[in-house]
């Protein structure tokens, strides 16, 4: 054979060569790797990374609690292999650990049956650095600390009746503010500290903060907080009406009538109008709607504490602060999350009237009506018990009901709220309170009822 | 067997072109291979302007106090060896260009294409730049099982926004803009 001929075949085959081995390693190497096939638990079919130990965890509890295996089931956790003992382990040494219970004779790992912010914070550690710095984190504490609160809920509501008096607040007020939970020698919580369903629970271990108020548990679904309802539950009411106040609005009646048609499900930051066509209250006080980033802290985006005897611009870093939070550049915040669908005309007009209704409860109700408790009080023309006498009724009601509504329905765009059931409501207690005064300073006496 | 001069002389003048041509051909195929792996190529499809945006937005493409950014090629093609790198880019070439041509790339679902992300961010990508993630104490937990291989989750399966910051509204915005 030619020289030539011989040389062109050897290259060909090189080349050939080249080819076949370049298709193997690409087969090898080049396709999208697949995992080893996980052993999936037929109780829990949509988990994955299930350890030997969770499964035990999962198939008992299965059988005796089925709600929580299905709930997290179709949660993100199980899909990320996240289960039962990354949150439920805790060390040996923990306040919260349980012991001698019965069917756990067998694990080996400690546990605890509550969760405590720093657990969530493994993974999602600034949501939980957000959360500690916004007024939720003080709702328990800020009960707890306040003697006027702890006697209306002791002495006038419990009505120090013996065993019974702690009724009002385990049924009622801390059941969305939070409670101190306590355990007992088991690690179990005890009957009178649980169940604790407010945001801002107190653990055994000093933490403060409940992830699953609003991504409720096992499911901890981000869509399930991004609807009012997630809020709902404590932000209602004849002092907050928030929810209602949403109702009221234009966003509410949208969001009522075709809110099951969005997509709810975007990634954090990353949910914008097109998944949605109205706002939720996450929308507004939380999600990273345009160029704002993600923020846990409900505190960040506001500019007044609407919910003081008077309100006052926020300008404080202390959680435990009535100011936490910056006043202008939450407004300003609060502003960029309108401007994704409204005008800066219409934004900059709803705020001036907005702020103004703030200013006139401010200035024309809270201060006369203060005034005159102030110049009650130095003559000693107010009862002793604030809660039977009429004056200091309506004084209370002026500032933490209708006056709250006043301006959160003000603030929040819900204008039957603002005015039937906060300014005009107002006005009536506010010549009440006039009339008491009068005759009290003049007679110098407290009127008989 | 004794080999002529002529015959050397063949072999020698085919040495040094090869010495020529060799580097040359090599140099030509690794610019090629650069100048396809950068956001303005990959985005001189007008489709791709959302996701340009989104990049530019985050911090894999260079908004942080550093300046770093990665390349489209860095995340969006298997680094597991050579051979693997060539072969998902030659295949997301030929397809992304394929579609480009034969069908309404405005018609794309794009929201359905994010939920299918896991197949075309690649872990060798990520795991090029952040090679010590056994090591850093943040996200510790959180990784422990990735990294013993007990999930089958892919990184974008948990950091579903990464690299195309707000990246639904850029969507948007190109939707609105061109008119589909």
């Amino acid at each position: 054979m030619h020289y030539r001929k011989r040389l062109l075949i050897i290259t060909l085959l090189i080349a050939g060569l080249f080819v076949i081995g370049a298709g193997v390693l690409t087969a090898c190497g080049g396709s999208v790797p697949k995992a080893a096939p996980q052993p999936t638990i037929s109780v829990a079919p949509h988990a994955q990374g299930v350890t030997e130990e969770a499964k035990a965890c999962i198939e008992c509890h299965a059988k005796e609690t089925p709600g929580i295996v299905n709930d997290w089931d179709h949660s993100a956790h199980a899909q990320k292999g996240v289960t039962c003992l990354d949150c439920h382990q805790t060390t040996a040494d923990s306040p919260m650990v349980l012991k001698d219970i019965k069917g756990h004779e067998n694990v080996k790992e400690p546990l605890s049956m509550l969760v405590p912010p720093s657990t969530c914070a493994k993974c999602h550690p600034n949501e939980v650095k957000e959360f500690d710095a916004s007024g939720h984190h003080r709702a328990a504490l800020q009960v707890e600390a306040k003697d006027s609160m702890q006697t209306l809920i002791h002495h006038h509501e419990g009505r120090d009746f013996e065993g019974l008096d702690d009724a009002t607040e385990q049924t009622g007020c801390m059941q969305c503010h939070g409670m101190r939970i306590k355990v007992d020698e088991h690690g179990i919580p005890t009957a009178d500290t649980y169940p604790a369903s407010g945001i801002g629970n107190i653990y055994p271990n000093g933490e403060v903060g409940n992830c699953t108020v609003c991504h409720t548990r096992h499911k901890f679904s981000i869509a399930e907080a991004r609807h009012p309802e997630a809020c709902a539950s404590c932000h209602l009411g004849p002092d907050h009406p928030d929810i209602e106040i949403y109702e009221d609005t234009k966003h509410g009646q949208i969001y009522a009538t075709e809110g099951e048609t969005w997509k709810w499900d975007s990634p954090p930051g990353d949910w914008e109008p097109g998944d949605y066509r109205a706002p939720t209250c996450a929308t507004c006080h939380m999600s990273g709607i345009g160029d704002l980033k993600p923020t846990h802290n409900v505190s960040q985006r506001l500019y007044w504490n609407a919910w003081a005897k008077i309100s006052k611009p926020r300008n404080s870093d202390d959680p435990m602060s009535m100011l936490t939070g910056h006043a202008e550049k939450g407004r300003a915040e609060m502003k960029q999350a309108c401007l994704q669908c409204h005008s800066s005309k219409m934004v900059d007009d709803y705020f001036a009237s907005a702020d103004a209704a703030v200013e006139l409860y401010n200035k024309a109700y809270y201060t006369p009506a203060k005034q005159m408790l102030d110049e009650l009080k130095a003559k000693g023309l107010l009862k002793k018990n604030p809660w039977a006498d009429r004056f200091q009724i309506l004084y209370y009601h002026l500032w933490h009901h209708q006056g709250r509504r006043a301006r959160q329905g003000a603030l929040m765009g819900g204008p039957d709220w603002a005015h039937w059931h906060g300014f005009f409501i107002l006005q009536q207690n506010l010549y009440e309170m006039q009339d008491i005064y009068k005759y009290r300073m003049e007679t110098g006496e407290i009127e008989k009822p | 067997m004794r080999i002529g001069k002529t015959k050397i002389a063949y072999i020698i003048g085919a040495l040094a072109v090869l010495a020529v041509v060799v580097p040359l051909v090599w140099g030509g195929v690794e610019t090629t291979i650069e100048a396809t792996s950068r956001p303005e190529f990959c985005g001189s499809c007008h489709v791709m302007e959302p996701m340009v945006a989104a990049y530019h937005a985050s911090v894999h493409g260079g908004n942080n106090p550093y300046g770093v950014a990665a390349r489209c090629t860095d995340c969006h093609t298997s680094h597991t060896n050579a051979f693997s790198y060539l072969a998902s880019k030659t295949r997301s070439g030929f397809v992304d260009t394929a579609v480009t041509w034969t069908s309404n790339e405005f018609a794309l679902d794009w929201q359905a294409n994010r939920a299918r992300r896991a197949e075309y961010v690649y872990d060798s990508g990520c795991l090029q730049c952040h090679a010590n993630l056994k090591d850093i104490p943040a996200g510790h937990d959180a990784h422990a099982k990735y990294l013993a291989g007990t999930i089958n989750a892919k990184c974008v399966d948990c950091h579903e926004g990464v690299g195309h910051e707000g990246l639904n509204k850029y969507l948007l915005e190109a939707k609105y803009k061109y008119g589909h």
